[in-house]
C-alpha cells in the first residue's frame, strides 16, 4: 500500500546544482526532477521510483525510403515506451529533424503521469522520426510512415502501444499507419492508433475535447469555491480551439464571458460577450478584435478584475512581472503551462488558486481513450455520448485531485502530480517485480 | 506533463507547430518569428 505522508521534504538534488546551468537540462532530466518532486510528497518504495526513472524499452529503427527522384534516403525512427503497469503505452508520434532518443523518453514519462491523473488504463510512450516533414512530398511522407509502421510493428498494437498525432503528423498520417499495420496483420485494426479521421474509426468530439474539459473543470472549481457559474465573470486569453470552445460552453452554462482575445488584442464587454457570434481562430483567423467595440490589450485582459481567468493561448503568460497584478479569484490553465514557476509561487502566496493544465485540458487524451474503446468494441459513439462520458471522467478526476488537495495541504498542481504518481506506484506495488 | 517546469525558470526549447522552428528561451517567445504560428514548449506531452 502507498502510505500517506505529510513529509515536508522537498529536497531536490538538482536544486543544489542548477543555480547557473550552462546547458538547459534535457527533457529527460526535467521529467526525472518532476518525478522526484512528486515522490517527495509520498511514502513510496524507493525502488519503484527508481524503476520509473527509466523507460521500459526504447526502440531505434532505420527507415529507408525512396524519394520521388528515385534516390534513397535513410532516416532514424524511435519509439520510447516508459511504463505500462496500468495498460498499453500511449503517446504521440512526431516528425521533426530534432527528434532524439532522450526527448522521446522524457516526453513518454510525462504521458505516463498524464494518463494516470485521468485514471485512463494506459501507460506512457513517445516516438518519432528525425526528418523534416516540410521537405517530404505527400507520397514520400506516406512511404516513410508505412515503412516506419513496419519497423515498429512488433512493438505497437491496440493492446501494446497506441500512437497518436503530434508535431509534423496528422490524422492522415495515422490513417496510413493504421492501414500499413492492418495490411501486415491481415485484418483491419483501427485501435492501433488514435486521432484518425472519423470515417475509419476516429471519434466525434475529439477537436473540441480540450476546450470542453476546461469548461467542465472551471464549473467544478467555481462550485468548489462556493460560487454558482450563473453570473460568474470570466476572461479568456486565446480564442483558438481550446479558448473558443471553453468560452462558448461557459457562456451556454450561464457564466458571463467579459473578455476574449487573440494575437491582435482582446474584446472586452463588462455586460458579457455573445461568444457564439464571434468566430474562433479556426473559423476565421484573428477575427476577435474585428468584432469588438471595445478593444483592450492582452496584458490588460490578464489583470482584469474577474472571477475566473483562463489563459488558453500560450505558455508563460503569467510571469513574475504580472503575477502581483492578477486580480482574478481563480486561474484555470487552458493552455499548456501558462504560469511560470515564480508566478505560481506569487499566486500561491496571494491565495489565488491555479487549477493546472494537466487536469483542465486533459479532454484530448481522454477522448483518445474513447476512440480506442470505440475501435476495439467496433461500435462508434454519438457526439452526445462522447460529451457525457467526458463529463463523467473529468468530474472523477476533479474529485480525486480535490481529495489530495484537501488531505495534503498542497497546491492544486502538486495534488494532480500526487494523484498520478500514487496510482502508478500502487499498481507497481500490487503487481510486484517479475520474476 | 506541463508546458513549463513548475520548479524552475530555466531556458527550455519552444517549437512552432506550423513551421517547426525551435527557439530556446526562458519565457515563451509568443508567436513564431518565422511564420507567426503559436510556439509551444517542447517539454510538454501532447494529446
Amino acid at each position: 500500500m502507498i502510505m500517506a505522508s505529510k513529509s515536508e521534504s522537498t529536497h531536490n538534488e538538482s536544486d543544489d546544482e542548477a543555480a547557473e546551468p550552462i546547458e538547459p537540462e534535457s527533457a529527460l532530466e526535467t521529467a526525472r526532477r518532476q518525478l522526484d518532486h512528486a515522490a517527495s510528497h509520498l511514502d513510496i518504495d524507493p525502488s519503484i521510483v527508481e524503476r520509473l526513472r527509466y523507460p521500459k524499452k526504447v526502440h531505434e529503427v532505420t527507415v529507408p525510403i525512396e524519394r520521388d527522384d528515385g534516390t534513397v534516403d535513410v532516416f532514424t525512427g524511435y519509439r520510447a515506451q516508459h511504463d505500462s503497469v496500468r495498460g498499453p503505452f500511449k503517446g504521440g508520434l512526431r516528425y521533426h529533424p530534432e527528434v532524439s532518443r532522450d526527448e522521446c523518453v522524457g516526453l513518454g514519462m510525462w504521458m505516463t503521469w498524464k494518463c494516470a491523473v485521468m485514471d485512463l488504463p494506459f501507460g506512457g510512450a513517445k516516438g518519432g522520426v528525425a526528418v523534416n516533414p516540410k521537405e517530404l512530398s505527400s507520397g514520400e511522407k506516406e512511404r516513410l510512415t508505412r515503412r516506419f509502421a513496419q519497423e515498429i510493428r512488433d512493438v505497437i498494437g491496440p493492446n501494446r502501444d497506441i500512437p497518436a498525432p503530434d508535431m509534423g503528423t496528422d490524422p492522415q498520417t495515422m490513417a496510413w499507419l493504421m492501414d500499413a499495420y492492418s495490411m501486415q496483420e491481415g485484418e483491419t485494426i483501427p485501435g492501433v492508433v488514435t486521432g484518425k479521421p472519423p470515417v475509419i474509426g476516429g471519434s466525434e468530439g475529439r477537436e473540441e475535447a480540450p476546450g470542453r474539459s476546461v469548461a467542465i473543470i472551471t464549473k467544478q472549481a467555481c462550485e468548489y469555491y462556493g460560487s454558482d457559474l450563473e453570473g460568474t465573470t470570466v476572461a479568456i486569453q486565446g480564442y483558438g480551439s481550446v479558448g473558443a470552445n471553453a468560452a462558448r460552453l461557459l457562456d451556454e452554462w450561464g457564466a458571463m464571458v467579459v473578455a476574449i482575445s487573440d494575437v491582435n488584442g482582446a474584446m472586452y464587454d463588462p455586460d458579457g460577450i455573445e461568444t457564439a457570434t464571434v468566430p474562433s481562430h479556426d473559423e476565421e483567423p484573428e477575427a476577435v478584435t474585428k468584432y469588438a467595440d471595445d478593444v483592450i490589450s492582452n496584458d490588460e485582459l490578464l489583470t482584469l478584475d474577474v472571477d475566473v481567468l483562463i489563459p488558453a493561448a500560450l505558455g508563460n503568460v503569467i510571469t513574475e512581472a504580472n503575477a502581483s497584478a492578477i486580480a482574478a479569484d481563480l486561474v484555470v490553465e487552458g493552455a499548456n503551462g501558462p504560469t511560470t514557476s515564480t508566478a505560481s509561487v506569487i499566486l500561491a502566496e496571494r491565495d489565488i488558486p491555479v487549477i493546472p493544465d494537466i487536469l483542465a485540458n486533459a479532454g484530448g487524451v481522454t477522448v483518445s481513450y474513447f476512440e480506442w474503446l470505440q475501435d476495439i468494441n467496433r461500435r462508434s459513439w454519438s457526439l452526445e455520448r462522447v460529451n457525457d462520458e467526458l463529463k463523467t471522467e473529468m468530474q472523477a478526476a476533479w474529485q480525486a485531485v480535490t481529495d489530495e488537495y484537501e488531505h495534503r495541504d498542497v497546491t492544486w498542481r502538486d495534488a494532480a502530480y500526487i494523484v498520478a504518481l500514487s496510482r502508478i506506484a500502487e499498481s507497481h506495488e500490487v503487481r510486484g517485480l517479475w520474476p | 506533463m506541463i508546458d513549463v517546469d513548475p520548479e524552475s525558470d530555466e531556458k527550455t526549447p519552444y517549437e512552432c507547430f506550423e513551421c517547426g522552428s525551435i527557439i530556446t528561451a526562458e519565457d515563451s517567445p509568443g508567436q513564431c518569428p518565422d511564420c507567426g504560428g503559436p510556439m509551444r514548449n517542447r517539454r510538454m506531452s501532447l494529446e
